[in-house]
């Protein structure tokens, strides 16, 4: 009997429920220049030579190349890794923690949602209590998951991405606690992301698709876990979704001077980069007519949501500390930066 | 002796898995659809500590044991589940030593773990959470104490409550969690963790119902 009948999507997996370990298995023997695993689910970079801030990253599953594949020099130290969709336990967040402290603390940066929240919180509580320095900073880029007034309860998207970046830079220049969490609040502070979802994923060993989405509609503002967006509407071409994707971020930025800006334009997993160059063509046009230099690109699969076909657009309002930091060096497995 | 405590838990773990495909489709509608797959992996987990627990393990002690199992999982479900079991252990183990009525116990136990639940979940009573199974329960069984009801029918009338409390989530819209970003959209369809509480409540309660009527503490509250 094969483990993955009653599944809707055709999968390259054997049993649902090993998918996890098996993945871990096969990315750190691919890339074992660069990481190695000290648990189960915990991967982290080789020792630096020298003391540094210990950047810790993670979440769920089902998003690679994240997270696993931002730890490396100049980027992340480890990766807490949860099951598919769901947070790493306190036991991996700790791990995680312990294998990154060189005695100059620990920051914790991931993504804003209740799950994350409370096990990367009750792992920061035991490591504190061992007499490691953490802190945290929630990246809470999607804009289509708050309005304004209650900005931090929005979640963390494509986001993370720009944000790791710089904190792990910064951490890597040898920079203090307080400075990295500067940093990264001010990296998460400056960036805002809008989605789009064209076809679901299914989540292996569940049977059935996360959402449902008719042949001719799109959803506007849909979470990187499949969560339903704010607008679902009529399939538009690319240059009209930029449009509006692109709008809604500039009328949510604080000020609307003209900016520099970085664009991450990313990939949820099954849609072509053909389309996802147009899409960014499309986004860079509205940005530069309404102001703003795009000074950084990045394109392609950074945070992915199985193989759900959609997109999203991250502007990320740069200076030069910021656009310093994105250019720092850094291997990992993901790795053009 | 907790062996009919084990039985239900195992019970319990059966039904989750039963439940599987209809608690990942009601998470799919406001949330990432991983509940069922979520709680499924929680539960074989339970069954792989509970292999290793001998006969005889104290309820405390296999309480606890669940409750390492359920924060392996992870997610939002897993911290709960766990601090929630590891309050009741500690109640029940607090109060072992006293002759306590077992619905009085099973009251004191239920009741620490609604507090550590939503003191780390910080969820209230129609926030579309599993603690709109959970409070409801917890006044259930006062009332049952109150009126000196045996551990079966209290039992019986927990699960009767929690699935009512379950269902009402339907009408709800969520204000905590990832099912929140919904808002109106959410209203409509029973949270998942409120089911799948619901699911695991009836299916101990059933298990006590089996259980051998030697067994007087019954195997929801036993030292």
């Amino acid at each position: 009997m094969s483990p993955i009948s009653g599944g809707v999507r055709k999968k390259l997996i054997n049993d649902p429920f090993d998918a996890v370990d098996e993945m871990v298995d096969g990315f750190v023997a691919a890339h074992s220049d660069i990481v190695r695993r000290v648990a189960e689910r915990v991967v982290v970079r080789f020792p630096p030579d020298r003391p540094k801030v210990g950047l810790v990253i993670g979440g769920g599953s089902g998003h690679e190349p994240a997270f696993l594949g931002y730890v490396g020099p100049g980027l992340a130290d480890a990766a807490a890794i949860g099951n598919i969709f769901a947070a790493p336990s306190p036991e991996t967040c700790l791990t995680a923690i312990r294998a990154t402290s060189t005695g100059m603390g620990v920051i914790l940066v991931y993504g804003n949602y209740a799950g994350d929240r409370m096990n990367f919180g009750i792992a920061a509580e035991r490591a504190a209590a061992e007499g490691i320095e953490v802190r945290t900073v929630l990246v809470t880029d999607d804009v289509a998951s708050a309005p304004p007034a209650e900005i931090e309860r929005r979640r963390g998207i494509a986001g993370d991405i720009v944000v790791f970046k710089c904190a792990g830079a910064m951490a890597e220049r040898g920079a203090t606690l307080d400075e990295v969490e500067r940093i990264a609040r001010a990296a998460n502070d400056a960036t805002r992301t809008m989605g789009v979802a064209l076809y679901p994923c299914e989540v292996p060993g569940t049977g059935r698709l996360s959402f449902e989405l008719s042949e001719d509609e799109i959803e506007i503002g849909l979470g990187l876990h499949g969560e339903p967006g704010v607008r679902r509407g009529p399939l538009l071409s690319a240059d009209e979704t930029a449009e509006i994707l692109v709008a809604t971020i500039l009328a949510d930025l604080p000020e609307r001077a003209r900016h520099e800006v970085a664009v991450l334009v990313n990939g949820l997993g099954a849609t072509a980069q053909l389309d996802l160059y147009i899409l960014y063509r499309a986004a860079r046009r509205a940005l530069e007519r309404a102001g703003h230099a795009v000074s950084r690109s990045f394109v392609g699969d950074y945070i992915t949501s199985l193989e759900m076909a959609g997109a999203s657009v991250t502007v990320m309002c740069l200076d030069d500390e910021l656009r310093g930091l994105l250019d720092d060096p850094a291997r990992t497995a993901r790795s053009n930066w | 002796m907790s062996d009919a405590l084990r039985a239900a838990i195992l019970a319990a773990a059966d039904a989750v898995d039963a439940a599987r495909p209809e608690l990942g489709r009601l998470d799919g509608v406001a949330g990432d659809g991983d509940h069922g797959m979520t709680m499924s992996i929680g539960v074989r987990n339970i069954r792989t500590r509970f292999a290793a627990a001998p006969s005889g393990t104290s309820t405390p002690d296999l309480l606890r044991d669940v409750a390492l199992a359920m924060a392996d999982v992870g997610g939002a479900i897993g911290p709960l589940y766990s601090s929630g079991l590891t309050a009741m252990a500690a109640t029940i183990e607090a109060t072992g030593s006293a002759r306590a009525d077992p619905v009085t116990r099973l009251l004191q136990a239920v009741e620490a773990a609604e507090l550590a639940v939503v003191g780390l979940g910080h969820a209230r009573p129609g926030d579309k959470t599993l603690i709109d199974a959970l409070h409801p329960m917890v006044g259930s069984l006062r009332r049952a104490e109150a009126e000196g009801d045996d551990l079966l029918t209290a039992a019986e009338m927990a699960a009767t409550t929690a699935e009512a409390g379950a269902a009402s989530t339907a009408d709800m819209v969520a204000r905590v969690g990832r099912a929140s970003r919904l808002g109106e959209r959410s209203r409509g369809h029973p949270d998942a963790g409120a089911t799948s509480l619901a699911i695991i409540v009836r299916a101990m309660a059933e298990a006590c119902r089996r259980a051998p009527v030697d067994d007087e503490q019954g195997p929801l509250c036993v030292s």
